[in-house]
């Protein structure tokens, strides 16, 4: 018997879409591919599930697959630019909720500052402070110890600010 | 972003500048649904054994017997309480051919129309001269385990996201428990001494319409939310515009047997059913999809109401709904 049920996996679409899709276009700068790379991510897991197998941490096994179809997908370039940030946001100058472009430009800046750190730095400030994942489950979905990935966000951090000259 | 704020404030705020839309999240879910339901597997009947290789020939002589080798079970189909033939119906007639509907949204309203007839052959024993109360017992008993079933399969229809399935479902069976709700009310009016197995039903009935209403906010709800595509919506108009044609016509046979009485009860109930007919057809030509399926499941639960009202009048005689030369004019317009 199926052990998690269908109501409980909509429910998980439900909880964790938003940010699996955040996280994909962190990795691959392409709002369209990523909600592609989103939703195949549940399918896969559904499919996963349906051939009989348990997931006891659905959140982190989410993860680790879109992780795993993002790869291929990754950026190559390290410029970030406000057109690519109004894309990535799904920035629509009618809606007022969108963020300002002025907002948008500060947000592409920051963004091509991240990019030039190494993409294993980068997934870790995604998953931690985009995606406010706390440090054991970023343990989890990278496969490391949750002291290690504390030492590694603290110089994530340090990092960053010596690009952008805030130390 | 200033040299004051920290810059793990930043980082988290940029997490509000990327996020799903409403309709990107939506459609997602409805896409993911629709993967989940199209990749079940099929669940092996529990009849598949009656098929196997070295069964088929002794399998195929017993459902020979069985549906017309005796035409026994053939003539249950319309025995009613008191008659012999009624306990083949309903342990034989009625089950076997349920088994043989592949189809969950037609096994459903079969179920339905079950729920239906036993709700109808109570009221007929409760208004004979002397009640047995073993047939009222036996068909209490069907009738529970027809609600069982029904709930089932509604639950069912929800967990695989088939909301549409669920609302009708859930609809239909709210008519059919509203109209029967009151016929059981004039019963009861009608015969004060009637047995305690007569009050178990109706409050079963009681118990079972509250289950319904219980649940209806969530399934409109699941309908708004994932939407309804344009077959499901056709579907629909057509079976409603085709029950409201077909509920014309029975008034017009029935008009003039019946005495003239609650004229205006039916010529209201009509008018009002017309104009929530009228909002669905607008709400589709606003390409309001949901709201339209929404509305014609409205119209359809009224008109399946008034219908079961229409048929106990006729058959039992208990005055609920009349035709008068008013309703007749109504219908020739």
């Amino acid at each position: 018997m199926r052990k998690t049920s269908e109501r409980a996996f909509i429910k998980a679409y439900d909880d964790f879409a938003d940010e699996i899709f955040r996280f994909v276009v962190f990795q691959i700068g392409d709002r369209d591919k990523a909600l592609d790379i989103m939703q195949d991510t549940f399918t896969r897991t559904w499919t996963y599930l349906e051939n009989g197998n348990e997931i006891l941490n659905m959140r982190a096994f989410l993860y680790k697959t879109a992780r795993n179809l993002s790869i291929n997908d990754q950026v190559r370039h390290k410029a970030y630019s406000l057109e690519e940030m109004q894309d990535v946001s799904g920035y629509d100058p009618e809606d007022t909720r969108s963020e300002s472009p002025e907002t948008l430009a500060e947000h592409a800046m920051l963004l091509s500052h991240i990019r030039e750190l190494d993409p294993s730095t980068q997934e870790l400030i995604t998953l931690r402070y985009m995606n406010g994942l706390a440090v054991k489950e970023i343990g989890e979905i990278l496969g490391e110890a949750p002291n290690t990935i504390s030492v590694r966000i603290h110089r994530a951090i340090e990092e960053l600010k010596k690009k952008m000259h805030l130390s | 972003m200033t040299n004051q704020e920290p810059i793990e404030s930043t980082l988290t705020r940029l997490k509000d500048a990327v996020s799903l839309r409403t309709h990107e999240k939506e459609a997602g879910r409805a896409h993911l649904q629709a993967f989940m339901q199209k990749g079940r597997k099929p669940v092996v009947s529990p009849y598949a054994k009656l098929f196997a290789p070295s069964l088929r020939f002794a399998s195929a002589f017993m459902l020979f017997i069985l549906i017309g080798g005796t035409g026994v079970v053939s003539a249950s189909g319309k025995a009613q309480p008191g008659n012999p033939l009624y306990i083949v119906k309903l342990k034989v007639a009625e089950p076997t051919y349920s088994a043989l509907i592949f189809n969950p949204e037609q096994k459903t309203a079969f179920e339905v129309e079950r729920t239906d007839r036993r709700l109808k052959e109570l009221a007929l024993v409760a208004r004979s001269e002397n009640p047995d109360p073993k047939t009222m017992a036996l068909i209490t008993n069907a009738f529970i385990q027809s609600i069982n079933d029904i709930t089932e399969d509604i639950t069912g229809f929800t967990t695989t996201g088939n909301n549409n399935e669920a609302l009708e479902a859930n609809t239909d069976l709210q008519s059919v428990l509203v109209a029967h709700q009151r016929i059981l009310a004039v019963i009861e009016e009608q015969n004060p001494l009637l047995s305690a197995d007569f009050g178990a039903v109706s409050d079963s009935v009681d118990r079972s319409l509250a289950a319904t209403e219980n649940i209806e906010q969530d399934i409109e709800n699941a309908v708004k939310n994932t939407g309804t595509d344009e077959p499901s919506l056709s579907k629909q108009e057509k079976k409603i515009e085709a029950l409201r044609a077909e509920l014309t016509n029975q008034l017009m046979r029935d008009a003039l047997m019946l005495d003239a009485r609650d004229q205006e009860i039916v010529a209201e109930a009509l008018t009002e059913i017309d104009t929530v007919l009228q909002e669905a057809r607008e709400a589709r030509e606003n390409e309001d999809r949901a709201e339209s399926y929404l509305l014609y499941t409205e119209a359809s639960r009224r008109l399946l109401e008034f219908q079961t009202l229409i048929e106990a009048d006729r058959d039992l005689g208990i005055g609920i709904i009349d035709a008068s030369e008013k309703v007749l004019e109504l219908l020739e317009l």
